[in-house]
């Protein structure tokens, strides 16, 4: 659905992107992670054909958005960091507009905003002001006008930043509602834990360059070197040590909080054998636990805090 | 049949689609009505008017300006009030399109309009339509005001829609400026001061250049007025459409209607800067080249005609010739008119070309491999597209037509005070070797060949563009230098001719053939008591056009090794 090959943009003498390349099938909702500065913004536009990149290109369903970029506008829908709202007009009419500039009939837009409504739960402020709503609604809004023409590619950036708990996790439930209509995504945002339950691919991005993408549990296998386990014991010994670091599918082992972290580099599905051997070994075990590592952890992992 | 109904159905969908079902005017107009704000604004706006025209009026009767004529009350009546609405609409239509585009990016709206399937002309249009139909409102109610006037007769309802008509023409041109300014910038500030300062330079200069000409033709030729001649322009501001609802000017044997005039340039100019907005509008600049092109060089060419035939030349009777004959006779000047008029001309219409060289002839350069001299020279088929490359081969063209066009001008003018021929005295006598084979050929001789020195000196300016623009990364700074170098070059003439009595004896004296001023200066003949040259003063012209020749040839080679090595001007 989406391909980025060797992206890059230079604004002067400034390389804001470096060769970027991201791949999203039909269907795939793609973190696009990165500190402030690291070229999300820059990516999500050049992909939503509002700037031209200085080499390389976007496929959109095909279409290379270079060469084509009206073929690819009604198959994207773009929300921006600073969304546009215009103030002075009711929530229908800003919706009317849209649809209207969209070119969805005239007899079907009154149906076709009904729906946009009801998706963002804002029927009830149909007749409101936009310039009176919260700002969370302001956003659902902005969704709901992004949704408005059926696009096949959702270009959100940042879309839960400044938002309250409450709102932010409207705006999640929102986004699973558009991951259950089979839209294809990619959301960019520095704010972590949001996209950790809710992306099944992951892009780091850091000072324009891709630093690792892929499926989320590729990548954290790939970054941790392995799974780590969590392993807590009656009584911590240099025996119990010893048993761990003489093992081959054991990598790295460190105590933590009165606990072993052992990393597992053995074959996927099989870290029970660690088990097997300290029990064998007459080792009391409390708890054997697979270490979860979120996405916060990986990106601090991979990222080393430059801000470009 | 079919084909009839093809195209009625297609005049249909661009209709509905550009107007009727146009969301940025449903949005603008919708918000602009809403509540009594836009009442309020007309109401205002025919308060203000009429209680202008209560004191005006009162004014008038008490000093007895009108006498006691109750048909020249109705006219005053009706004067005033084209006077005051001119006025308004000067004042309120910038403030209502400066904004139009540069709101949108200040509340970053842009973006999102830009990835609609709305197209950039519907954008445009549908801010310039939105506010003008708003204009069209508040005019439209104070058409009652007028009937006031037209009870104490005087006023026929066919002077009255012209007025209105020609005042409508007025409000679709401010409103073309302000969304002009407004797709140009980034900040509405800036913008808005750009519109008033526009709008108020143009409406001073129409009213005080248009009416003065229209007095100095009734006071200088008796008979005039009640003949309905007027000079071309006399009608361009508003407040002038009562005076001249009726009258004509006369382009040799055609009678051309005032009113036609103001409304078709009017509407014109407001149509190419239309266009031009929609080249510059961010994210979605769709190229206009072709139109912009067409009407530029359109306009240019009727504009110059009207004044080549009607106040520049031959006309020895008229104000604007006898006022130009003297101020040249201070000069020192003892040529006949039609050579003055042919001069005067080539300053004119090297003045409209000199200014837009640098926005045609600086830009990016495409092919940088690619020979630039080559390109620049030949690539005829670029010639109505946004290319540096068609560049000189348009500035070629649209001074062709140009000048050709001020020659017709010319030819109507000379038919038109009786004269037999153009130029039927010989411009330069017969000193000179070139002139002396050149005026054996034709009448036309000078003319020919002030045109020739004209559309070198016009290559040679666009090959400096160029060449500035393979320098620069930014086109703002080969636009600025390539404008700068055209000033320099245009007043290297007056300036040495001012620093005459210092330099004569030296070389650089010789230096005022580079700049275009002097072939045209020499046939307004005001270089009679300058120092000599080392050529006949007669052939300037060719010496002007072979320094330029020259100069270009340098220029656009310089380019051909600039571009490749240092890349020029970037796409945005």
């Amino acid at each position: 659905m989406l391909q980025t090959v060797n992206l890059t943009k230079n604004y002067g003498n400034f390389t804001a992107l470096h060769g970027l390349n991201l791949q999203l099938d039909a269907g795939d909702i793609m973190g696009f992670i990165g500190p402030n500065g690291a070229g999300k913004t820059t990516t999500i536009k050049i992909v939503a054909t509002l700037l031209k990149p200085t080499s390389g290109t976007v496929y959109v369903d095909g279409i290379d958005i270079c060469t084509n970029p009206e073929d690819a506008r009604p198959l994207i829908g773009y929300m921006p960091d600073l969304y546009g709202l215009y103030d002075d007009v009711k929530v229908w009419e800003y919706l009317d507009f849209f649809a209207s500039a969209y070119r969805i009939p005239a007899n079907q837009r009154k149906g076709t905003i009904q729906d946009a409504l009801e998706i963002v739960d804002l029927t009830t402020k149909r007749e409101a002001f936009v310039k009176d709503l919260s700002r969370g609604m302001q956003q659902r809004l902005c969704l709901a006008k992004t949704i408005l023409h059926n696009p096949k590619l959702l270009l959100l950036d940042e879309p839960a930043s400044g938002l309250d708990p409450r709102a932010r996790i409207e705006i999640k439930e929102l986004l699973s509602e558009l991951r259950k209509m089979g839209k294809t995504i990619l959301i960019s945002s520095h704010i972590l834990p949001e996209l950790a339950d809710f992306c099944n691919k992951v892009a780091i991005i850091e000072q324009g360059k891709l630093i690792v993408s892929g499926s989320v549990d590729e990548i954290m296998a790939q970054c941790k070197g392995g799974t780590e386990l969590r392993i807590k014991l009656v009584e911590v010994g240099d025996h119990v040590m010893k048993i761990l670091a003489g093992m081959d599918t054991v990598g790295d082992v460190r105590q933590e909080d009165g606990c072993v972290i052992v990393t597992y580099t053995g074959a996927p599905g099989e870290h029970f054998h660690v088990l097997n051997e300290l029990l064998k070994n007459g080792c009391q075990v409390l708890s054997f636990e697979e270490q979860q590592v979120d996405l916060e952890d990986l990106f601090m992992k991979v990222t080393k805090g430059i801000v470009s | 049949m079919a084909f009839a109904s093809a195209v009625k159905k297609c005049i249909h969908e661009k209709f509905y689609e550009t107007v009727y079902d146009n969301p940025v005017i449903v949005k603008d107009m919708r918000t602009r009505m809403r509540g009594a704000k836009g009442f309020a604004v007309i109401a205002c706006y025919l308060a203000f008017i009429s209680i202008t025209l209560l004191i005006c009026t009162s004014a008038s009767v008490f000093t007895q300006v009108t006498g006691n004529s109750d048909s020249k009350f109705g006219e005053t009546i009706f004067q005033w009030l084209m006077n005051i609405q001119a006025l308004l609409v000067t004042f309120i239509v910038p403030a209502l399109t400066s904004g139009s585009v540069t709101i949108e990016l200040e509340k970053h709206t842009i973006g999102l309009v830009a990835l609609s399937r709305l197209t950039t002309g519907r954008i445009i249009l549908g801010k310039q339509l939105s506010v003008f139909f708003y204009t069209l409102v508040l005019v439209i109610c104070s058409v009652p005001l007028a009937s006031i006037a037209m009870m104490y007769g005087g006023l026929s309802p066919a002077e009255i829609a012209i007025s209105y008509l020609m005042l409508i023409a007025w409000a679709f041109l401010i409103s073309s400026i302000g969304v002009f300014w407004s797709s140009l910038f980034n900040r509405t500030i800036t913008a808005t001061l750009m519109s008033y300062v526009s709008c108020g330079i143009y409406a001073i200069f129409s009213y005080i250049v248009g009416g003065s000409s229209g007095h100095f033709w009734m006071m200088f030729i008796p008979g005039q007025p009640q003949t309905n001649v007027m000079p071309p322009f006399v009608g361009l501001y508003p407040a002038w459409a009562p005076v001249v609802a009726f009258s004509h000017a006369e382009i040799g044997s055609m009678h051309i209607p005032i009113p036609i005039i103001a409304i078709t340039l009017h509407l014109a100019v407001g149509l190419l800067l239309l266009c031009t907005a929609i080249m510059h509008v961010k994210y979605r600049r769709d190229d206009m080249s072709l139109p912009v092109r067409i009407l530029l060089v359109s306009i240019s060419s009727i504009v110059v005609m009207l004044i080549c035939s009607t106040m520049i030349g031959s006309l020895p009777q008229s104000p604007q010739a006898q006022i130009i004959n003297g101020m040249v006779s201070q000069l020192g000047s003892s040529q006949s008119s039609g050579n003055l008029g042919i001069g005067i001309v080539g300053f004119i219409a090297l003045g409209i070309l000199s200014s837009f060289v640098a926005v045609f002839a600086t830009g990016p350069i495409r092919d940088k491999e690619a020979n630039v001299f080559r390109q620049s020279l030949l690539s005829w088929r670029k010639i109505f597209r946004g290319d540096l490359r068609g560049s000189i081969p348009f500035m070629i063209l649209w001074s062709i037509v140009l000048y050709g066009f001020a020659g017709i001008g010319l030819k109507l003018n000379s038919a038109l005070s009786g004269a037999q021929g153009f130029p039927n005295v010989s411009p330069w006598g017969n000193a000179g070797p070139v002139n002396q084979v050149m005026n054996s050929l034709s009448d036309w001789t000078s003319y020919a060949q002030i045109g020739i020195a004209l559309v070198v000196s016009v290559i040679c300016y666009s090959a400096v563009g160029i060449l500035l623009s393979s320098l620069f990364h930014s086109r703002r700074s080969a636009f600025v230098l390539t404008a700068l170098y055209i000033i320099v070059s245009f007043s290297i003439f007056p300036l040495l001719y001012l620093m005459s009595d210092w330099i004569k004896d030296t070389p650089i004296w010789q230096l005022c053939a580079l700049g275009p001023a002097l072939p045209m200066s020499v046939a307004c003949d005001v270089t009679n008591s300058l120092p000599s040259f080392w050529w006949a003063k007669e052939d300037s012209w060719l010496v002007t056009s072979l320094l330029n020749v020259a100069m270009t040839i340098i220029v656009l080679g310089l380019a051909s090794l600039s571009a490749g090595k240092y890349g020029g001007v970037k796409e945005d």
